[in-house]
């Protein structure tokens, strides 16, 4: 049982060993020179200095929720269409491809709702 | 087992009153939107005494026929067995492992205490509308008066002890609304809820008991229990376990009467009771519903008498109680608490008799102290109508001469307590007297306690007329004309002098040769019980001469101690003042009910309530928080509490959920 | 996955079984997207009642037909009669608080149909929990009701109280959730399979629970179940989170949620070995401790009602002790915990809303306080609420009544006796604090602090509902035999 992971396990190991000797062999190598924006913590460009309470827009939040509840549709969809053949090959093919489109057909519902009630204008 | 059920109209019994009750809250309710027109309208409230005492009238006469019906047939088929209401049924239809049908069954037993029921209250109705005639409520009155005859009605007729449980909680709610029918004044409605959540432990045990019974026979049906206490639950039937769950439901039952019957240790509410108008005080307190404890242990005598720990614990709180009661009723000065306490008393006799397995002599005392004891508080009640809502005893006396017709009658009522040698009470006191001396061992013992509460009976009893009708004039002429109540009034009160005076004749003892009416009545209800008392401990009757040195014995205490009473008090109640001065502690103590209300207020209620609060805000508050964020930042947390923001309470609710689950975990990993 | 098992996947027999839910989803979409067009608010209103009333049809139908679809969807949702009877109660639950919700929110008034959309799908949530038979599609339908929920709970924007409310009881929500994925896990761990029925065959049933790592992650379920129904330790939000939202929803959450944790608790119970039976009566002796004392010392009725919940949550665990103690006729401890649910539904549904309507005429009415004289003042609000309180309390003729009787009845015949009597006791406590509502009613005056009440004509959906409840109140007293037939 345990065996069938070695491959795994070696993979970790290479991944791992190179990672760490990059990081070494480089310092070892490397001329050092420090300034203040390289000893930063880096925040994906962000300044990592200030208040930690800015103020965002609302808009944000709603834009981001939109986001995922749209992303999640298509993480549905993926299961569908990688068993569509055999689906249909086991003759429940149209009845499934009813249901799914009944799926996006409410999420489609939900879309028109949140266009309709002003959700996805920015300025308002 | 039951005959069929041929008999619809028993249904009609208790129905009467529910309509009269629901016929005279319609007319409250109508008075009273007549009165936001007009706010000294009385709308149609005048007519609720027709139709609450017409109710009661129809209940009778049905009583009476039933009655009649049964008189009809062989001592052992006096069974009356109404079609079934089929309440409850769970599960499978075939074989339900619940099932509850609501029947009324009428008995010799069910039918003398509807008799009583109808015919007593029948009588306080009549009573009550002079009583409490310009009364705001007056149409309510008697709608509550009306459910709770409904609801007593209930109790004593139920074949299922579920039924009777309805019937038992429905007394308590009328008993409820009805001691807190003045509410204005403040202090009834706490009476009311003092009376209501003393019964409610009562219930509780009442409850328990019922589980029990039926977890082991399958079934509520009283009159199926009974007969199978005397087949298949045979006390050579069964072994000491099931012997021991049946004590323990007995155990329990009673501890549902001593709720509804006033006994120790629940008995501290029926004083405060006495915070309800005065037909009330008569009709629930002292001849109804007080009394369904005592037609519990009747009703289901066999399971009472196969344990004879629980039948000598049953006396053994009868006679503790007679005695507090007795005792404390002598110094009271408030008429309707001598009566109150004397209630008490009287009740813990009647436990006293069932405890020997004197059912039938019980019940004879039930029905003669109804009479009595009603008798006593309508004259009381008359008594306080003519002085001006006055009931300390302090200011009364002299009022013979005033109110001719309500003393002579309260006489006859005080000799029927006292014990006065041909009176009814004398009589039933002494078959429970008599039955307690016959029981031998420790029951010797509660035979002197017995004697010594009857004497104390006589002493307060006499104390009481002589205070009230006897002695100088203490109220104040100028504002108090003490009169005479009107006829409405009066002449209830001699029917039920009248009934007093003769009562006895139910039960006259062996040595007058005659028969024991009752008893004979009885004798196919109390029958199992009386087997298994016989067959566990079988002794001899009393001999005739034992019999009349006890009779002899019993009128000369009550004699005597009448006489001591009256002749104390004949001149005024400079005795009680003595006693006060001379013995503060003892007068204290016995005025308080040897303390025992105090003591709960001590040992029961203070610490629930600490508790609760430690639960609310040492527990939910201090500790929560200060195991997670520790006493520093509890000062910020309550300063945050102040500000009305209670958030730093998130992460506590969280480590009590995990907390929670964890300590689950290992709790079932580990069992 | 073979052709077999996805041709059973489409059977008509699942279409039956789901009909219920359908009517709620469609419904809730409708409303929705009639929230976008200028229609009347009668119209909306029409379409809420529409859905409700399909949907407590359908339940009926099946509880009245003559054959129930059964296990459908490979044996993941079970449609028989008392998955329909829960259904019946959450309609009737919902539908209470819908009621009582119209004409409630005066500042978001312009929301309402946002409401009214959230509380159709909490009702589809709690269809699908009663019917679960696998941890899944329970968890679909929990979330279902939670999510909503945690949006109603926060519906009165602009007061702190309920804003806070809401995140509460989202944050603490979150993580009960995270109980039940992570218990979930552990049972897939050990079993290989999220379906109930596993532990219906006794042998692998015990061969499950053996390991250690099972009973962890049936323990950590029946905490998040237990943080539903508001047992202890799970309890301590419910008085934050039921004083601070809104009324009507408070009356859902204290009904609706809590029924159906209870229905799915109780197809769960297979999973809890009878060894627990002793702990769970410790933790619903607990219970109901706590909510009754922490009740007494309440001054405002909305809390004490939160406590009282909790204390009633309290004696259903005990009948579920009970049935896990090994009682012969489990079905028992199924019909009194249903029926049980079904007259509190009933009770504290028309109780929550009278309350509801009181909050109306001023902030600080449902104080014991603000209650005085309401005799008075509101004859018949008074009257119904004094019902509510006796049903409550358990006193004969309610439903209330009843319910407690089969319960407590349960404990007895598992031979639970201490308990019981405990438990019995508990419930006398009950009766100081309900008696204290009733006794500011209608035997006291209003003091000279009491709020002043208006006199605004109350509007016919809250009439009709609080006459609903008082009427099934009464008929679960006095003839109970439909329900109990149905069940």
């Amino acid at each position: 049982m345990l065996e069938s992971y070695a491959p795994i396990l070696i993979y970790a190991a290479v991944v791992i060993g190179f990672a760490v000797a990059n990081l070494v062999i480089s310092d070892l190598l490397g001329r050092k020179r420090r300034t203040i924006d390289k000893d930063r913590p880096y925040e994906s460009g962000m300044t990592p200095e200030g208040s930690a309470r800015v103020r965002l827009s609302i808009h944000f939040y709603l834009v981001a929720v939109l986001f995922i509840l749209f992303d999640v549709e298509s993480i549905f969809l993926v299961p569908w269409a990688v068993s569509a053949r055999a689906l249909s090959e086991a003759g429940v093919g149209p009845i499934v491809f009813a249901e799914i489109s009944l799926f996006v057909g409410v999420l489609a519902i939900g879309l028109a709702y949140v266009w309709r009630k002003g959700g996805l204008e920015w300025d308002r | 087992m039951l005959p069929p059920p041929s008999h619809a109209w028993l249904w009609w019994i208790p129905l009467l009153p529910l309509i009269g009750s629901a016929l005279c809250g319609a007319l409250h309710l109508a008075t009273l939107s007549a009165r936001k027109r007009d706010p000294q309208a009385k709308g149609l409230a005048g007519l609720a005494p027709l139709i609450a005492c017409a109710a009661m009238a129809g209940a009778l006469a049905l009583a009476v026929k039933g009655f009649l019906d049964l008189r009809a047939l062989d001592a052992a088929a006096r069974v009356l067995n109404s079609p079934a209401w089929e309440w409850i049924t769970v599960g499978d239809p075939r074989q339900p492992w619940f099932d509850v049908d609501l029947r009324l069954v009428l008995d010799p037993l069910s039918s003398t205490l509807g008799l009583v029921i109808t015919g007593v209250g029948l009588l306080i109705h009549i009573y009550a509308s002079g009583y409490m005639k310009g009364d705001a409520g007056y149409a309510k009155f008697f709608a509550y008066l009306n459910l709770f005859v409904f609801a007593m009605l209930m109790l004593v007729l139920s074949s299922s002890l579920l039924g009777v449980f309805v019937g038992w909680e429905g007394v308590g709610l009328c008993s409820y609304l009805l001691i807190g029918f003045w509410y204005e004044k403040g202090w009834p409605a706490e009476a009311a809820q003092k009376a209501f959540i003393t019964n409610r432990v009562g219930d509780a045990c009442f409850l328990i008991g019922s589980f029990l019974l039926l977890r082991l026979f399958g079934t509520l049906d009283m009159h199926e229990i009974v007969a199978r206490m005397g087949s298949d639950f045979r006390l050579d039937a069964i072994d000491e376990n099931v012997k021991l769950n049946i004590a323990l439901a007995a155990l329990f039952l009673f501890g549902g009467c001593c709720g509804k019957s006033a006994q120790m240790p629940l008995f501290t509410w029926l004083p405060d009771a006495m915070a309800g108008p005065t037909p009330v005080s008569a009709l629930i307190h002292a001849a109804t519903m007080v009394t369904s404890g005592i037609y519990l242990v009747v009703r289901l005598n066999p399971l009472f008498a196969s344990s004879p720990a629980v039948m000598t614990l049953i006396s053994g709180v009868g006679v503790a109680t007679a005695l507090i009661g007795g005792s404390t009723a002598l110094v009271q000065r408030d008429i309707k608490k001598v009566l109150a306490y004397s209630t008490v008393s009287q009740l813990g006799y009647m436990f006293l008799g069932l405890g020997t397995g004197a059912f039938g002599a019980a019940v004879f005392h039930l029905v003669t102290h109804a009479f009595f004891k009603a008798l006593l508080f309508l004259g009381a009640g008359s008594v306080i109508h003519g002085m001006h809502e006055e009931q300390d005893m302090h200011k009364m006396g002299g009022l013979r001469k005033h109110m001719p017709q309500t003393f002579a009658t309260f006489l006859a009522g005080a000799a029927a307590l006292s014990g006065l040698p041909l009176m009814s009470g004398f009589f039933s006191k002494d078959e429970i007297l008599a039955h307690t001396f016959n029981s031998g061992g420790v029951y010797y013992a509660f035979w002197i306690v017995g004697v010594l509460t009857a004497a104390m009976t006589a002493y307060y009893t006499w104390r009481m007329v002589a205070l009230t009708f006897f002695g100088p004039e203490r109220f104040d002429h100028h504002h108090v004309h003490p009169h005479e109540s009107p006829a409405v009034m009066t002449v209830p009160l001699m029917v039920l002098a009248v009934l007093s005076v003769l009562g006895g004749v139910l039960g006259l003892p062996p040595v007058f040769h005659a028969a024991h009416a009752l008893n004979d009545w009885l004798a196919p209800v109390v029958a199992p019980g009386v087997a298994i008392l016989n067959q566990l401990h079988p002794h001899e009757h009393l001999s005739h001469a034992t019999e009349w040195v006890l009779l002899g014995l019993g009128a000369a205490v009550a004699l005597a101690f009448a006489h001591t009473g009256f002749r104390t008090y004949a001149a005024g109640p400079e005795p009680d003042l003595a006693i006060g001065r001379g013995a503060p502690g003892v007068a204290a103590f016995l005025g308080d009910a040897w303390s025992i209300d105090s003591a709960y207020s001590r040992v029961v209620i203070l610490p629930l309530r600490v508790f609760a609060f430690v639960v609310r805000f040492i527990v939910d508050q201090v500790v929560i928080d200060g195991l997670v964020n520790g006493a520093g930042s509890l000062a910020k947390n309550l300063a945050l509490r102040a500000r009305g923001m209670a958030s730093g309470q998130l992460d506590a609710y969280a480590l009590w959920m995990g907390g929670g689950a964890a300590v689950i975990s290992l709790w079932w990993m580990w069992s | 996955m073979n052709a077999s098992v996805l041709k059973t996947l489409f059977s008509d027999a699942a279409y039956a079984a789901l009909a219920p839910l359908f009517a709620l989803g469609i419904g809730a979409l409708a409303v929705l997207v009639a929230g976008l067009f200028p229609l009347g608010k009668v119209a909306r209103a029409v379409l809420v009642l529409l859905t409700l009333l399909a949907a407590a049809a359908l339940n009926v139908g099946m509880l009245l037909g003559d054959s129930v679809p059964g296990l459908v969807l490979d044996g993941t949702f079970v449609a028989d009669r008392t998955t329909a009877m829960w259904g019946v109660i959450f309609t009737i639950g919902v539908g209470l608080a819908w009621l009582f919700s119209r004409h409630y929110y005066d500042e978001d008034a312009s929301h309402q149909n946002e409401h009214d959309v959230l509380m159709l799908a909490s009702a589809l949530g709690m269809s699908l929990m009663a019917g679960a038979r696998d941890l899944i599609v329970f968890f679909i339908g929990l979330e279902l009701l939670s999510i909503p929920l945690y949006a109603l709970a926060a519906f009165r924007r602009n007061r702190a109280k309920s804003v806070e409310a809401g995140l509460k009881y989202f944050l603490l929500g979150a993580f009960a959730a995270g109980f039940f994925l992570y218990g979930s896990a552990l049972i897939y761990a050990v079993s290989g399979t999220l379906k109930l029925d596993v532990f219906a065959d006794p042998a692998s049933r015990a061969k499950i629970l053996e390991s250690p790592m099972a009973l962890v992650g049936v323990a950590m379920l029946t905490g998040s179940l237990f943080f539903k129904i508001s047992v202890f330790p799970f309890h301590l939000w419910v008085p934050d989170v039921y004083e601070g939202s809104p009324t009507p929803v408070t009356g859902l959450m204290a009904t609706g949620t809590k029924a159906a944790a209870f229905a799915f608790l109780l197809n769960a119970l297979l999973a809890l070995p009878s060894s627990t039976s002793t702990s769970l009566a410790i933790i619903a002796l607990i219970t109901m401790a706590l909510g009754n004392l922490g009740a007494l010392v309440q001054q405002d009725v909305k809390r004490m009602l939160a406590y009282s919940g909790i204390a009633h949550a309290g004696v259903v665990l005990l009948g579920i002790a009970g049935a896990v103690a090994g009682d012969p006729k489990q079905g028992g401890a199924v019909q009194a915990a249903l029926f049980y649910m079904a007259a509190y539904v009933a009770t504290a549904g028309g109780a929550f809303g009278v309350l509801a309507l009181l909050e109306r005429d001023g902030e600080r009415m449902t104080t014991l306080e603000g209650l005085k004289g309401l005799g008075q003042r509101r004859p018949y609000l008074a009257a119904a609420l004094t019902v509510f309180m006796l049903s409550l309390a358990g006193i004969p003729a309610t439903g209330g009544f009843l319910g407690k009787w089969m319960v407590f009845s349960v404990a007895v015949r598992a031979e639970m006796i201490p308990a019981a009597v405990v438990g019995v006791l508990l419930s006398v406590v009950a009766l100081g604090y309900y008696l204290r509502v009733i006794i500011a009613m209608w035997m006291q005056e209003p003091g000279e602090d009491s709020p002043l009440a208006s006199t605004r004509a109350i509007a016919l959906p809250a009439t009709l509902a609080s006459a609903a409840c008082v009427a099934l109140v009464l008929v679960m007293g006095l003839a109970p035999r439909w329900f109990l037939d149905h069940m």
